[in-house]
């Protein structure tokens, strides 16, 4: 399984989101890769779920790729219970 | 309305010798300013940065142009921004500018901030224990209260400054 955390560089605010998500990860015994990506070439990379914030989670939403929105990109429960979610439908 | 002049009469630290390397200076801190619009804001944020040496002031246009750009994509949580540029756009030095508003700002989708975090990091890898700082504060709401409705700046800087409980 390959999780995208996206922002608009690839480094900031993405780079905290895979924080979040590999720490909830680790705890679940979930083994995934989290990569990071900006926004402009988040598109064209190879991902089974994209987690990104809730301006560009609608810009990217409509292609193959799920995406899922997280408003406080450093709260664990949210982040947890929208892993929750996409991974069990 | 809140003088900015306060801080920038501050020391600048450029050209100095850091001895300690720290996240946040206490110059870096700014409560209960007023902006009229969120470029304003982020402006504000910036130049805390470019006054305690964190970065060139091409860092604070690069910023500012992202949002214009890409959209208000900084909100890291509710309420809190993030506005940051890349290494090459001017960073100095490591480190974070805090600036808590007297009233919410909203972007132009709606979107309303009360806090900026400004950024500056050197590359991908090594601003990672900055993140986890500001992470640290952003996840729990009860660090998020006292962030938002901070007294003075011991507050703040005692915030990003506590000791660190996290492994990772």
């Amino acid at each position: 399984m390959k999780i995208l955390a996206v922002c608009g560089m690839g480094f900031g605010s993405s780079m905290m989101l895979k924080m979040t998500i590999e720490k909830i990860l680790k705890e679940k015994g979930i083994p995934a890769d989290v990569e990071t990506a900006d926004f402009t070439t988040a598109t064209s990379i190879y991902a089974d779920f994209i987690f990104t914030n809730e301006e560009f989670a609608k810009q990217l939403e409509g292609g193959k790729v799920k995406v899922v929105s997280v408003k406080n990109i450093a709260d664990t429960n949210e982040v947890r219970s929208a892993l929750e979610s996409v991974l069990n439908t | 309305m809140f003088k900015v002049e306060r801080a920038y009469s501050t020391k600048s630290n450029k050209g100095e010798k850091i001895l300690k390397r720290r996240i946040l200076e206490k110059q870096a801190v700014l409560l209960d300013v007023h902006a009229k619009d969120w470029e304003d804001a982020v402006r504000i944020c910036g130049d805390l940065l470019v006054q305690t040496g964190k970065v060139e002031a091409t860092y604070v246009e690069a910023m500012i142009g992202n949002i214009h750009d890409l959209g208000p994509y900084i909100l890291i949580a509710p309420g809190v921004a993030m506005p940051h540029a890349r290494p090459e756009d001017g960073v100095l030095q490591e480190g974070i500018s805090v600036v808590v508003l007297e009233e919410e700002i909203a972007f132009d989708n709606g979107k309303e901030f009360k806090v900026l975090i400004g950024l500056a990091a050197l590359n991908s890898k090594s601003h990672i224990d900055i993140l986890q700082k500001i992470a640290e504060v952003i996840s729990q709401p009860e660090s998020m209260d006292r962030l938002k409705n901070a007294a003075g700046y011991e507050e703040i800087f005692r915030l990003f400054n506590e000791k660190e409980e996290h492994e990772s």
